[in-house]
This record gives C-alpha cells, structure tokens and sequence, in this order.
C-alpha cells in the first residue's frame, strides 16, 4: 500500500519525461499518455483511503513522505479535477496548440501539488511549491495573448513576494527551533510553554501574508482576477478549483495547525480576513460582465467560507473548511470548464453577447445549473452541507453577527450566479449563435463527471464527511 | 406505513430522474404519461396509509447520517392528509398537462421538474428533520425557479429569478432560525421540539421563511409575476404544492410543535389578515386574468394562516379543510385560466367576454370554484371559512374575525367580477371552443370534487378531527409538564 | 583568498546578469551567481543554506522570468529556440546529466575547500538529509525546460501566421 504513494509522486514526472516521444506518434499519443498519467493518481489516491488507518510513511530514494487524513483530503480533491481538467485538456488544447507541451506542464503542475500534500518538511513544502507555481505561470500564459501573458507576469511578480514572505518565515522558524521537520518542529516549539517568542509572531505574520498572497485572500487578492480568467479554461480550473487550495489554505492549515504553537490572535485574522473576502469577493463578482472573471471574484468569496471555518476554532467550523475545501474544488472547477466550453464554440467570454445557449449546448447547459446550485448552497447540492457546517460552526462559536453574514452572502451568490444562468443559458436563444454545437465530447464528459460528483457527494455527504474530511478534521484539532 | 410514506417520497423524486434520460433517449413522447404514471403512483400509495390515519396511529423512522442530521420520517394524520391531497391535485393537473404542454418546447424538462417538484413536496410532508424539511424546501423552489421561467421569454426568466431569490432568501434565513433553535435545545428533530418555547429572533426568521414561500404580504409579490409560467404550472404552484408549504410548516412547527409567545401571536395574527384583505382589494382591481386569481390565493393564504395561527380546535380544523378546498377550486380555476387562454389568446379579461356559450363545461366549472373561494354553501369552501371565523370566536379574536367576515364579502366581489367579465355579457374578442376534452374533463373532475368535498365533508372532516386530536395531545402534555 | 576569489567572482557574475543582452548570457550567468552564492555560505559553514540556495536553483526561475517578459515586448529570439524546438528531449537529458555531473563535482570538493565544516558536509547534506529536494529540482528544471519551449512556441507559430 504504502508503494502507492511513490507512485503517486513518481507517475506524472515519468509521464513527462516520456511526452515528447508520445507527441512525436501523434495527438492521440499524447493523450492516452496524459489521461493514463493523470488517472493513475487518482486511482491509487482512492485505494489508499481505505488502507490509510492512522497514517503512512513512505521512503523514496531516502527521501521521506508521509500520508495523513489531511493531506489525504487534499490528495482526493487535487487528483480528481486533475483528472476532469485532463479530459477536458485532450479536446480543449487542439486551439492552442503544442498539445505534448501543455499535457507535460499540467503534470508537472500536479506532481508539484501531491508533493507538496506528501512531504513532511517545511522547506521541501516551499520548494515543491514552486515547482507547481512555475508551471502555472507559463501554462496561464499558455494561450500567448496579450493579456494571457500581462496578467502571467503579474501573477508571477506577487507570488515571488509571496515566496519571499514565506522563505523569509521559514527562515525564522529554523532559526528558532533548528530544524524544518514538521513532527520534530511541532515537538520544538511546542514545549516552550510560556508566551510566544516574538520571531514566532513575525513568522505567523508572513506565513499568514505569503499563504494568503497564494490563496488570493482579500487583500492580496489582486492577481487573481487576471490570472485565473485568462488562463485557458482546464488551467482556470485547476487555479481556482486546487492551486489555491492547495498552496494557500493546505500551508496555512499545516503550519497553524500542527506546528507553529497556538497564537489566539490567528484565528481572529482568520476570521476577519475570511469575512472581508466572503464579502468583497460577492459584492465584486456581481459586477462583472465577463464570465470567467465573475467565476474568479466568486473563488475569492469562497475561499472567505473557508478562512472562516478555519478560525472558528472549533470541529464542525473545520469538518466545514474542509469539506468546502472538496466542494469547491469540484463546483469551481466545473463552472470553469462550462465557462471555457462556451469561449470554445462561441469565442468570447462577455456575457451579454450570450443567451439561451442551453438549447444548441445542452450537456453545458445543464451541467452549469447544477454549479450554480451547489456554489450557492442549494441542497441536495455539495456546496450546501459544508456551508450549512460552517454555519453552525459559527453559531457554535457564538458568532452569530458571521454566520449571519455567511446567510447573506450565499443569498448574493445566488443572485449574481441566476445572471450568468439568465444571460447566458436560460432564455431564448440569441439568433447570433444559431449555428453553435456542443462542445466536442471529451470536454463534455469532463464536465459531467464533474457535475455528478457535485450531486453524489451532496446526496451522500455523510459517507464523504465521515470518510474523509472528519478524521482530517480531528488530526488538526488534536494538533492544534 | 413507514416504508409506505417512504415510498411514497422516492417515487416521484427517484423516478423523476428518468424522465430526462427518456428525453435524451429519443422518447420524447413517453415522458407525459411516465410523469403522469409516478405522480399518479405516488398517489395510490398514499391511499393504504389513510386507514392507519385515520384510526389514530402514528408512526416514525429515521436513518441518522452525520451528528444531528438523520433522514427521519413523522407519519402523522397531518402529514397523510397534505400528502393525500396534494398529490391528487398534482396528478390530476399532470394529466392536463398532457394536453396543454405538447409542442411546447422542452417538454422532458417540464415533466422531469414537474415530478420532482412533487417528489419534494411528499418528502417535505413526512420529514421530521429541519434540516431535511429545509432541503425540500429548496428543492420546491429550484423546480419553481425552471417552471416560471419555463417559456424562456427574458421578462419571464426575469420573475423566475425573482421567485427564486425571494423564496430562497427567505428559507435561508429560516435556516437560521432553526440554527438558533438548534443553539437552544440542541435538536433539529421536530418531535423533539414539541412544546418547546421558540426565541423571538428565531421566530421571526422562520416567519420570513414561511410568509416568503407562502406569498404572505409583504413577502408576496413573486407570486402574481409566477402567472407568467405555464398556467398548469400557476396551478400547481397555486393549488397544490409551493404555497402550501409554508402553511403546512406553520401546522407542523407551531401547532404540532414549539410554542409562540402569546404577543407573537397578536401579530402574526394582524399580518395574516393584513395580507388577507390587502391583497383581496388587489385583486377587485385586477384585470389579468392570472394576477388576479393569484392575488386571491395570497388572501386566501391569509385566511388560512389566521385559522391556523389562532390554536383553536375549530381554527385548525378549519384551515386544514381550507387548504383541501382551496386546492381543489384554486386548482380548477387555473385550469381554466389555461384552456380561456388557449381559447383567446389573452389574459386581460377586458377583452374576453361571453365566452359562456363557446365553453359551457369550462364555464360551470369556474362558476363552482370561484363560489367555493367566496365562500358560498354548499360548496367545501363555505364550511372551512365558517370554520376559520368560528375558531377565531373561539380563540376570543372577535375583531379579527368581524374583518375576515369583510374580507370574504370582497372575495365574493372580485370571483364575481371575473365571472362576469369572462364568461357573460357580449364577446370583446377573438374564441375558440373549449380546450381538449384531457384538459376539460380535468376541470370538470376539480369542480366535481370542489361540490362534493362540501357534500361530503365528514370524510375529510373525520382525518382532520384526528389531526386536531393530536394537536391536541402535544399541548395538553405541555400543560402537564 | 578563497573568499575573496568567490565575492569577487559574484559581483562580477551579478554585474554580468546585468550587462549581458543576450539572454542566454544573461541565464548562464545568474546560475552561476547561485553557484558562487552556494560555495561562500559554506565556506562560512551555512552548508544548509547553502544546499538551499542550489537547490531553488533560483537561476532557472528568473530565466522564466526574464523569457515572460522578453515575451511583452516584441524582440526577435526566435532562432536559437527554433533551433533547439527539435531536440527538446535531448537537451532534457542533456540539462539534468549535466545538473547531476556539478553536484556530484561540488559534493566532493566543497568539503575540501571547507574544511572541518562540522557534521553537515555538502554530500551528507545534499543527498542524505534533503534527499526530497532533488526530486523537486529534477521536476523544476523539467518545468523550466517545458516551460521556455512552450513560451517561446509563440514565435514559431506566429511567424507561421504572418
């Protein structure tokens, strides 16, 4: 079992290194060999769930990994959109281009996310973040328009701050306790016992401002905007549906949780910062005309759903975090890719040049409702059980003037999610676009897989709670 | 009888699902009569279970999923009398649909939401969970959102974005209100609830879920913009399903439930019949067809609350008849509003007139609903209202009830008036014959059972009186405690 | 002296990151900058941060950098990336063999040029306790490949065009 987790690490870079080749035999080389490199992940990742029990180590070439519940969830979350992405990538990249080179870089990008789920050492974390950031940048500028590459600069400078914040964090975590490990470290600077040391703080600060740069949290949120709209589509995606998540809320909830010793203040920026985003994220979004720039604003208002869970503190506020972690995952990456089908046939993204496109792209059409329903927190929908966690959460905290908010918020959502749905799918079809076909089949079963996940784990939220996201959930509460 | 109201639940909301795949499949054809054969089936199933109700058992389940959510089920003389009712009256106007929504469209997603709807309808009836109660709520409302907008006009999807927003704005907010209740007594399980005292704020959140679905001024303006859905769609809104749920959730939170501070009370009270006649002055000046039959719903909701919401054994007795004979002659006039407006083309009863003679069936069917409405004997609708105003001089509100005297006299008015204006004098405008003899037989069995609901009323005067009798246990066994 | 050499070697290096308009030049040069940075943190006996500053190979990413902007601005690099489009897997092979070569070079020198450095020599450090590292920086420089050859596929593809 515990091999499974090198080959989790190991399938996506081998595949990389044989793409060249596979591309030389043709298109469809290239795509047997990125839909294989990519599912086997996901395939190993959900045999390990069963096996998992207390957690397991794993050495490669003497480098040492280790898989808990949490980075588990993480695991899941990351290889399943991976996955969907991959699919929908093997139609979708036929406009762009360089097919081998676009399957090679969505690999890397993934190898660099499991890594960092799977290592057990701050500074590794760092590096592997890199790895993945380092393909987001180019794959965002993949499209080589003028604002593809404009807004891949941008998102490269803030996150060099980003990295810099972090390093210079990490810096004085070694400082103070002279080692990275995550289980030695957590062992280290939890016994001193008495008031934190002040190096400590200034680290907290710039994990919290370097992580929240990734994660695009309210006021670093300023890249995502550009970046995440004009990435191509199964990259938007992965941005919004995993990067994030993984490179921003994974490190904050591994270093907060686990290893830096308990600082109250934390969770009071947690929450803070999670509202303004909730909140602004919305307000911003309901102003857009452009598709994909509406769906990047809504990112920026989920992931406040789920700094807030993380501040409450308590375990349903987490269990909620989390399981919005998953959910969002799948929901984002969805709209995403309905959102790329429609440039695909239509060639832009304004909505107020679509209408009633659900009649000529019915898969598309559908499969957006069911988007909009989860992100909006309609049961039976995913969305709807972690915001429902997170709230009670809340309350349970005696938040209540947030969980109020929270209420409201996912009112808003619904409001400027039914202008997408009104403008673009339900109504009558603009006779511009009479001749418009679905999109081609693979990215349609990309989206369809995607859309059941979002109803099956709504219906049976309790197995994926109970499986997955709660044993995650303890882990950190214990380690906190 | 608990693996009888299950069933009845996952047959239409399973069975549902295979409607679009019909469509998918190419049998187009096939997805009126399987909408017709699952909400039928649900239906007779609802039948076995009236026995037990009727002698007075009850009966629980529950599956528990995570921490306090399980999927329970609460079978109950209430619960089997809405259930019985409303899917009548939805299977009576699915079969109407058969005929009113060919060549239209999207017939598969019609069908498909139309049983879903319904499928939401039965598991809201028998849940005994919040939470559970709180998603069919929403489920109710997401069908309600693609039937209004059915016919994809931009104005249209407009108000179907309208109703959404406003019905789930206020569930929402009724969510957490019973996050509140949860905070409180830490249970989401109603029957754990009963005779538990709710907090103010908690209660006025509940409200605007309920006044939101349930069109209560000033939460009602969604409801006559609805008109502009399908008229069997208007009727299943109407008659059968969204506005009795918020009703239905007053019977079950609050009489069978948690208890209301007698202040809370006195205003509720005065925003029912508020609602009641503000809305019954609406509809004297309406002259679309549609908006007006819609504004008399919102007053007859109205009604409906203040017999609830008084606690009295004629009060509840009353409402429950009320939402039975309100069903079935709501139901039958927007029927008919479907097959005058197939018939002329319009819905400005200015230019229909004298349609008399073109629709006799139709004709006589409206004239026994809208009595029914206005309350003239012997027709259901009489002895529900004088049941409503009785229990309201039993509960001692002798001004409330001298007013919802007034307000049914202006109902008399208005169901009068629209009479008139569409069916006597001379014509103003162009007229066909009546509808399909599928949609008229319809409306002719709506108003048959319209008469002989108030004929008969000792069969479902028998259920209620069980229903109030176990209202009653829960508040005697409070006063015990 | 040694110090000395290496300072003197890195302004120089840095200077030259500068000066150079070749990009080429430009990459070469700042790699090595990592390198020299590399050898004075041992020499001071940081033998860790010294393996972690070759190990971000900082270099590389500021070659995507420089590329990405290259790319804004319209100048004429076509060529040499045309030229290399061919021979992407080689050059891979070609990229990591010589990666591996240096470290291998660096590990048994460094000790030498430090000596008594303590516990962590360059090798210890380098392949037993970051051992995870290299993994990343395999699949860094394999991103840096993928990566330049995909941005620099604009200038082929739109010359096609014109």
């Amino acid at each position: 079992m515990e091999s499974y987790i090198g080959w989790i690490l190991l399938v996506p870079p081998i595949a990389v290194l044989l793409m060249p080749w596979a591309s030389r035999l043709g298109g469809w080389a290239a795509n047997t060999l990125a839909i294989v490199a990519a599912g086997l992940p996901l395939v190993f990742t959900l045999r390990l769930i069963p096996a998992l029990g207390g957690g397991l180590t794993y050495e490669l070439f003497g480098a040492h990994f280790a898989l808990d519940s949490v980075s588990l969830l993480f695991l899941v979350v990351v290889n399943a959109v991976a996955f969907a992405c991959m699919v929908y990538a093997t139609s979708y990249v036929a406009h762009l281009g360089g097919r081998g080179k676009f399957f090679a870089l969505l690999l890397i990008m993934v190898f660099g996310l499991n890594a960092m789920l799977l290592t057990r050492d701050l500074f590794s974390l760092y590096l592997f973040l890199e790895v993945a950031s380092i393909a987001s940048y180019v794959l965002v500028a993949f499209g080589l328009e003028q604002d593809g590459i404009e807004s891949a600069v941008k998102y490269l400078l803030l996150s060099a701050v980003a990295t810099s914040l972090v390093l210079v964090g990490i810096l004085l975590v070694y400082m103070t306790a002279g080692t990275l490990e995550f289980a030695a470290l957590g062992a280290a600077l939890a016994g001193t016992g008495g008031p934190v040391p002040g190096l400590l703080l200034l680290a907290a600060a710039l994990f919290i401002a370097g992580f929240g740069l990734k994660a695009a949290v309210m006021p670093f949120h300023a890249w995502l905007p550009d970046a995440h709209p004009s990435a191509p589509a199964p990259i938007s995606a992965m941005l919004s549906g995993v990067v994030i998540k993984v490179a921003g809320i994974y490190a904050l909830v591994r270093i907060f949780f686990g290893i830096l010793p308990e600082i109250g203040e934390v969770r009071t920026v947690f929450l803070i910062l999670g509202t303004l985003s909730m909140i602004a994220g919305a307000v911003l979004a309901y102003f857009q005309s452009d598709f994909k720039r509406m769906l990047a604003y809504s990112s920026i208002s989920q992931i406040g759903y789920i700094l807030i869970g993380l501040g409450l503190g308590n375990l349903l506020g987490l269990v909620g975090a989390l399981f919005h972690v998953f959910n969002h995952a799948l929901f984002k990456s969805l709209l995403f890719l309905n959102s790329g089908a429609v440039q695909y046939r239509l060639g832009t993204r304004d909505i107020e040049q679509m209408g009633g496109l659900e009649t000529r792209m019915p898969v598309t059409g559908a499969t957006s409702v069911f988007g909009t329903l989860s992100i909006a927190g309609v049961p039976p929908f995913n969305g709807f059980w972690s915001k429902l966690f997170i709230i009670m959460g809340a309350l349970a905290a005696g938040q209540t003037a947030i969980a109020t908010l929270a209420i409201l918020v996912s009112l808003f959502t619904l409001g400027y999610f039914l202008i997408i749905q009104r403008k673009v799918f339900f109504g009558h079809l603009n006779e511009k676009w009479r001749d418009i076909r679905e999109a081609p089949a693979a990215m349609s079963l990309a989206v369809i897989l995607l859309a059941a996940a979002c109803l099956l784990t709504g219906v049976f939220f309790h197995s994926v709670t109970r499986g997955i996201v709660e044993p995650a959930a303890v882990i950190l509460m214990g380690g906190n | 009888m608990e693996s009888q109201a299950l069933m009845v639940i996952l047959v239409p909301l399973l069975g549902s699902l295979l409607i679009p795949l019909a469509g998918w499949a190419g049998l187009r054809k096939a997805t009126g009569p399987m909408a017709v054969l699952l909400i039928g089936c649900s239906h007779l199933l609802t039948w076995p279970l009236l026995g037990p109700a009727l002698a007075g058992r009850t009966g629980e389940s529950s599956i528990p999923l995570y921490r306090w959510i399980e999927f329970s089920t609460n079978i109950d003389a209430l619960a089997v009398f809405m259930a019985f009712t409303a899917s009548l009256i939805a299977t009576l106007i699915a079969v109407y649909s058969l005929g009113y929504i060919e060549h239209t469209e999207h017939e598969p997603e019609y069908y498909f939401i139309v049983t879903l709807f319904v499928g939401a309808m039965m598991g809201l009836v028998f849940s005994r969970n919040l939470i559970f109660l709180y998603m069919f709520w929403e489920i109710s409302a997401l069908a309600c959102w693609r039937l209004i907008g059915y016919f994809r006009d931009p104005e249209y999807v407009w108000k179907a974005d309208k109703a959404f927003l406003i019905t789930f704005g206020g569930a929402v907010f009724m969510l957490l209100g019973f996050a509140l209740i949860f905070t409180q007594y830490g249970t989401f399980d109603i029957s754990e609830l009963r005779g538990k005292e709710i907090g103010t704020a908690a209660l006025v959140l509940v409200m605007a879920g309920i006044f939101s679905k349930s069109a209560t001024v000033p939460l009602h303006t969604w409801l006559p913009d609805a008109g502009v859905a399908p008229s069997t769609i208007t009727s299943l809104l109407h008659a059968a399903i969204l506005v009795k749920i918020g009703l239905y959730a007053f019977a079950r939170l609050f009489c069978n439930g948690m208890v209301i501070a007698p202040e809370a009370q006195t205003w509720l009270l005065v925003l029912a019949l508020l609602s009641a006649f503000v809305s019954a002055s609406a509809a004297l000046h309406e002259t679309n067809i549609k908006r007006l039959l819609a504004y008399s719903t919102v007053s007859q909701i109205g009604y409906t609350f203040l017999g609830l919401m008084v606690f009295t054994h004629f009060g509840y007795i009353g409402a429950l008849l009320y939402i039975m004979a309100h069903g079935f002659a709501k139901g039958g006039l927007f029927l008919c509003a479907g097959i005058i407006e197939h018939g002329t083309h319009t819905k400005d009863m200015t230019k229909m007139g004298g349609l008399f003679r073109k629709m006799p069936v139709t004709g006589v069917s409206y004239l026994i609903c809208a009595l029914s409405i206005a309350g003239i004997p012997p027709m259901a609708g009489f002895f529900s209202k004088y049941f409503v105003i009785n229990g309201l001089v039993e509960g001692g509100r002798i001004a409330i009830a001298t007013l919802a005297i007034l307000t049914a006299v202006v109902t008399l008015l208005y169901m009068l008036k629209s009479f008139r204006m569409v069916f006597l004098g001379e014509s103003r405008g162009e007229a066909h014959g009546e509808g399909s003899p599928v949609m008229v037989g319809v409306v002719a069995v709506l108003a048959v059972l319209t008469l002989a609901s108030g004929f008969l009323l000792q069969l479902p005067y028998d259920l209620v009186k069980v229903a109030d009798g176990q209202r009653l246990v829960n508040i005697v066994s409070l006063l015990w405690r | 002296m040694l110090l000395w050499v290496l300072l003197g070697l890195l302004v120089l290096l840095t200077v030259g990151a500068c000066v150079f308009r070749d990009l080429l030049y430009v990459a070469v040069s700042l790699a090595l900058v990592s390198a020299v940075l590399a050898g004075i943190l041992f020499h001071y006996g940081a033998n860790i941060a010294g393996v972690f500053e070759l190990s971000v190979c900082a270099g590389l990413i500021t070659v995507l950098f420089v590329s990405t902007v290259g790319m804004t601005k319209d100048s004429d690099q076509g060529d040499e990336t045309r030229m290399g489009r061919g021979f992407i897997p080689l050059v891979l092979l070609v990229f990591i063999g010589l990666d591996v070569l240096i470290l291998r070079w660096l590990g048994s020198a460094l000790p030498s040029i430090v000596p008594g450095a303590g516990s962590g020599s360059f090798q210890n450090v380098f392949w037993n306790l970051r051992s995870a590292d290299i993994l990343g920086q395999v699949v860094l420089i394999l991103a840096g490949v993928f990566g330049i050859s995909a941005l620099f596929r604009l200038k082929v593809k739109e010359k096609k065009h014109e």
